[in-house]
């Protein structure tokens, strides 16, 4: 199956992924937590079929990612060991999609999902094929995307037919994806405004202080 | 008749607990359903299980009861914040929103999301729940009761008296002077993360001398009341993540770096690292002595309950029950913040003057199915098979010298597997360790694996240990000299074990049995069914992913053998 084309933004922030170690490290990370989501929302899935075919189908999936997860990570600390002491390293989501969205769109959205991740692996692998033979050449990530696209194929492949088969539309799953972002990106606007009034307030807090000090010092 | 819900949530570690009539149905963590190890989220997944397994509809609960007063909680964190004026403006707005955002509101939202009366959904205190855990799960009808964690709302060690169907609380430390505290500052001090690595401080301490006694004694003091901090070394006040000053890095060296593996074999730092963790625990066990010196004084009882993140300390479990001068002693396994949903639960229900149950045995969760586990298995095209006795099958495996996943009836409450949800394996010899090590659990080297020994047979291997603990893996023992060798993957450097013993009757001793009669020693290595970094397996479809991620020999679900 054709990669899809990642967007724009994906092309142009290439120079941060490539220029250090750590930069491709913060990379791998993010493909790491995603990978982590993934496999809790497959776990769920699986948990919650009834169905035993379904249910194997999303315990190899999640097993699957599971992996990814653990190889992204490592790999991500082989490049950036003070990595390691990050309190979030194995922090990820857990949208809890299965019971949110109900089994046949959540399938579809699976394979929306995959597509999409897999045509990032596709860029990022093309990026780092021209750099081979210069100081900059990776070839151990190179590798792992390798490793890590084939399965990712076939989750791709599986999601689809299986999205079919339980009737699940594509489009309505990529504009649940959309209204998902929009709603997380006005969460991240009101969450700085929230820093910044709750600063203000703190700072006017110092009379309390003073007084509390006082009664307890 | 009552049927009451116990919920905690929200610090880590969620859970659930169903009490009927005083009679506990069912106990569970939320981190086995959303599979996000100490998962502090609402407990929905296992609130919704615990009522699924008493067929029970959510109106039909006469209450709803959170382990802890969120008012309070909230109160503290504003004062702390207003004394620690102006180095607190970067918590500042975290804090507030953490505890504005969802923990506030807890009450309401157990409402909403469960589908109950917002009247009937109450809270009790954090160290009442604590204290309730332990005592309404003992068999005693008048006990001491010590309560140690880090921080409830304000109190962090309560001292109680428990009598009949009544608590009542004798005496109080208030934050941020918690032992609970000093052991999570050093856990980070040391490298390990907060709230999971306690249990590798301790392991670690095996290692090392107390050496430091000097230096803790300008951290904590200890005295006939129970102890004080010196808060300058100390950030626990504004932070509780991290939870130490530089002034401790000064006074003990600079801090050990997460992520970096261990050299136990001469590398002085690593040492130094171990003699630090030596001297915290025996610091922890003199002051634990202390206090229930004074809760001992003050009620007169002679049996003692423990609870609250500090009794999940084996080690000063152990000590306690040598030294602390009660005849009887009883540790619940969930003795940290989950076990606060079944305080809060059986509190509820005592002061409905329900009739008291006793905690007999720890498999309180949901179950597995032979026909679901060989479906799932057969689908993946594994080799699946149905025993015809899971005693043989698996006493057979194991005598070939096979690691096995063993997964058989309702999953256990608590952090520890007791033979529901475990890896299985001969405890010698010690190549078995290794192996389990290596290719399962690449745990650090220092954390040993516990055994299992059959009730009756644990004096032949093992010195004294606590009886009504030993089943829930709540305390140590010494390892008998001349059965090391027998032991040999069980036994940690200091010659100590975490014990459990399983009565005759169960599977486990069944298996027991029938391993003593092949192999001479009724003992198995046993450790928890999980990845690294995972919770522990609940269900059949957690198994299977567990067995496909790990090389262990064979996986068996009830009477369903999985094999390479
Ligand atoms: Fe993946
Ligand atoms: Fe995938
Ligand atoms: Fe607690």
């Amino acid at each position: 199956m054709e990669a899809p084309t990642p967007s724009p933004w994906v092309r142009l922030t290439r120079p941060l992924r490539w220029r250090s170690a750590k930069g491709t490290a913060r990379m791998l990370l993010a493909f790491a937590r995603a990978e982590r989501s993934s496999f809790y929302d497959m776990m769920e899935a699986a948990n919650a079929s009834a169905d035993l075919a379904r249910k194997a189908q999303y315990v190899a999936h999640a097993v699957d990612e599971a992996r990814h997860a653990k190889m992204f990570t490592l790999r991500a600390l082989e490049l950036d060991p003070s990595r390691a002491t990050d309190p979030s390293l194995f922090h990820a989501d857990f949208e809890h999609l299965f019971t949110v969205l109900g089994e046949a769109k959540f399938i579809a959205f699976v394979h929306v999902g995959e597509r999409r991740a897999r045509g990032q692996m596709q860029l990022f692998r093309e990026e780092l094929a021209q750099l081979e033979g210069t100081p900059r050449a990776d070839t151990k990530t190179k590798a792992l995307l390798d490793a890590v696209m084939r399965d990712e194929e076939q989750h791709e492949t599986y999601s689809l037919a299986l999205s079919q088969e339980l009737g699940g539309s594509l489009g309505s799953a990529r504009l649940w994806e959309l209204k998902r972002g929009w709603l997380r990106a006005g969460a991240t606007l009101s969450g700085l405004v929230y820093t910044a009034l709750m600063s203000v307030l703190y700072v006017a807090l110092f009379p309390l202080a003073l007084i509390e000090k006082a009664r307890r010092p | 008749m009552s049927a009451i819900l116990g919920i905690s949530a929200n610090s880590h570690d969620a859970a659930a607990a169903l009490v009927i009539d005083g009679q506990l149905i069912a106990a569970m963590q939320e981190e086995r359903f959303t599979r996000i190890k100490n998962d502090a989220h609402l407990p929905l997944g296992a609130a919704r299980a615990c009522l699924a397994m008493a067929k029970l509809d959510p109106r039909a609960l006469d209450e709803v009861v959170f382990y802890e007063n969120p008012y309070g909680k909230l109160e503290r964190v504003l004062l702390s914040m207003l004394r620690t004026f102006p180095k607190s403006l970067r918590q500042f707005p975290r804090a507030l929103a953490s505890q504005l955002g969802n923990k506030l509101w807890v009450l309401d939202a157990l409402s909403a999301k469960l589908g109950v009366d917002r009247a009937r959904v109450t809270f009790r205190d954090h160290h009442a729940s604590h204290a309730a855990s332990a005592y309404f799960a003992s068999p005693f009808s008048r006990a001491a009761v010590l309560t140690v964690d880090a921080v409830g709302e304000e109190t962090s060690t309560g001292l109680w008296l428990g009598e009949g169907n009544s608590l009542t609380c004798k005496a109080r430390i208030a934050f941020p002077h918690s032992l609970g505290l000093l052991y999570s500052a050093l856990t980070a001090y040391l490298g390990f993360e907060v709230n999971e690595g306690e249990y590798k401080v301790m392991g670690l301490a095996a290692y090392g001398t107390p050496r430091f006694r000097a230096e803790f004694e300008r951290l904590i003091q200890v005295d006939d009341q129970g102890f004080t901090l010196s808060l300058e070394y100390f950030d626990s006040h504004t932070n509780t993540e991290v939870g130490f000053s530089s002034k401790l890095e000064a006074l003990l060296g600079p801090r050990r770096m997460p992520g970096t593996p261990w050299r136990l074999d001469g590398n002085a730092e690593d040492a130094r690292a171990a003699d630090v963790a030596a001297t915290l625990q025996v610091v922890l066990e003199e002051a634990l002595l202390r206090l229930a010196a004074r809760v001992k004084a003050l009620t007169g009882a002679n049996a003692l309950c423990l609870a609250g993140g500090v009794a999940l300390n084996a080690v000063a479990n152990a000590r306690l029950f040598r030294e602390a001068g009660f005849e009887e002693f009883f540790v619940q396994p969930a003795a940290g913040d989950a076990g606060g949903a079944l305080g809060a639960a059986l509190l509820a229900s005592a002061e409905r003057g329900e009739p008291r149950g006793t905690f007999t045995h720890a498999a309180w969760g949901t179950g597995v199915s032979g026909d679901v586990a060989f479906g799932l298995a057969t689908a993946l095209g594994l080799k699946a098979s149905r025993l015809e006795s899971v005693v043989e099958g698996t006493v057979e495996r194991l005598v070939r010298g096979e690691v096995l996943a063993f997964v058989q009836g309702r999953f256990e409450w608590g952090p520890r597997a007791l033979g529901h949800r475990s890896v299985l394996a001969l405890p010698a010899p010690v190549e078995v360790k290794e192996r389990i090590n290596r290719v399962i659990k690449r745990r650090e080297p220092f954390r040993p694996f516990a055994p299992m020994v059959l009730e009756g047979a644990a004096a032949a291997y093992f010195g004294a240990f606590a009886p009504r603990l030993a089943p829930f893996m709540t305390t140590v023992a010494e390892v008998r000299v001349e059965a090391r060798e027998k032991l040999a993957a069980v036994t940690h450097v200091d010659g100590s074990a975490r014990v459990q013993t399983v009565s005759a009757g169960s599977l486990c001793g069944e298996v027991l049995t029938r391993v003593g009669a092949e192999t001479g020693v009724p003992v198995l290595l046993n450790t928890s069914l999980n990845g690294q970094g995972e919770p522990i397996v609940a269900t059949e479809a957690d198994a299977v992913a567990f067995f496909l991620a790990h090389p262990v020999d064979a996986l068996i679900i009830a009477d369903v053998v999985i094999s390479r």
